[in-house]
């Protein structure tokens, strides 16, 4: 389970980005959590993945505080290297690098692993592929994922469904913070951030 | 191929512009260089400058790398994980200029100068500071220090 517990973040402006905002997140939960822009939803994701810290409030982690992989905004990468390095590079930081396992996830996403260009000269949707196999490489069992599809063409967005279904019946954690309505997923609950809160919709 | 002369650009040159210096140094058969020959001393001073100048865009670049998949990183590691891995990418850098200058003067020189080791400590802690403290007022001075030190040195 993670509970997020009145978490508070405000920036530069004064007024609050978060204000005040509770979720709870239960084990093989597959979430959608949608809003405006500029409502929060990286905000809070950031929060709960640790890469920003709120004003007030906290982010409870019951179990795999450390097994979460995520795409944040758009994915970024050693650019002058090829997709074998950066994921090796990643991979290699808590893990041994399973070559096999990540080549077989590149395949079902029609990259090649083995491929020369550097990350640099991928588009949009490629490097997007490359983010969400980052965050599922290593087996991680909390997945957030920010805008996932964004760039990804018709094959590409059914790709990425096949491998949410596939997450979600391996009772993975997932929470997915987009716009796009992503048809080809039952989500579980929908949550709608507006004015600093978060309202149920499901 | 063009990866990793993008990557090492700055290395290589330096190293090119190491071996320059020492080689026509060696040449004048005299590692000390004349004070009283102007031509020379700026010549050298502005390779001096050069060399200074590519190792710290060295270690920066090499810190940049990592930079770009900072937000990876700490959701792997952690902040401090992250700028411990990040110093010790600083010291690898480090340690391979010592490394390549330490042997060009043993190639050229046969011994290894002590106001390198200084030079290069400096490098070193400026390029920490500028990555852990991300103070771009220390550092400034720092890299500044460390020109004016590695200069002088060069001039006598």
């Amino acid at each position: 389970m993670i509970e997020v517990k009145n978490i508070k973040k405000s920036f530069n402006s004064g007024s609050f980005v978060l204000n005040d905002l509770s979720m709870i997140i239960e084990e093989g939960d597959l979430i959608r959590i949608t809003g405006s822009n500029g409502c929060g939803k990286s905000t809070l994701l950031k929060i709960m993945c640790g890469l920003m810290k709120p004003d007030s409030g906290s982010v409870i982690y019951e179990k795999y505080k450390n097994e979460i992989g995520a795409i944040i905004e758009n994915p970024t990468f050693i650019e002058n290297d090829t997709i074998l390095y950066n994921l090796k590079f990643l991979y290699d930081l808590r893990n041994n690098f399973d070559e096999e396992k990540v080549k077989s996830l590149c395949q079902q996403f029609d990259l090649d692993l083995y491929n020369k260009s550097v990350m640099k000269k991928y588009s949009v949707g490629m490097r997007q592929k490359v983010g969400f196999i980052q965050a599922i490489m290593e087996d991680q069992k909390i997945i957030y994922l920010d805008e996932p599809t964004r760039g990804m063409d018709e094959n590409g967005v059914n790709q990425f469904y096949s491998m949410i279904r596939q997450l979600h019946s391996e009772n993975k954690t997932i929470v997915i913070c987009t716009h796009e309505k992503l048809d080809g997923i039952h989500f579980q609950k929908e949550f709608e951030i507006k004015n600093g809160t978060i309202f149920n919709k499901i | 191929m063009e990866r990793y002369l993008t990557k090492y650009k700055y290395l290589i040159l330096t190293t090119l512009l190491r071996v320059y210096l020492m080689y026509i140094l060696v040449d004048e058969n005299t590692y000390l260089v004349s004070v009283y020959d102007i031509d020379s001393v700026f010549f050298h001073f502005v390779i001096g400058l050069g060399i200074t100048l590519m190792d710290i865009l060295y270690i920066l670049q090499s810190c940049l790398y990592m930079h770009q998949i900072k937000n990876q990183m700490i959701i792997r590691l952690s902040q401090k994980e992250y700028y411990m891995y990040s110093i010790k990418n600083i010291l690898v850098c480090y340690f391979i200029i010592t490394i390549i200058q330490g042997s060009l003067q043993m190639f050229f020189y046969h011994h290894i100068s002590y106001h390198f080791m200084l030079y290069s400590f400096i490098l070193m802690i400026s390029s920490i500071i500028i990555f852990r403290f991300d103070n771009e007022h220390i550092h400034n001075y720092l890299v500044l220090l460390s020109l004016i030190i590695n200069s002088l040195f060069k001039l006598f």
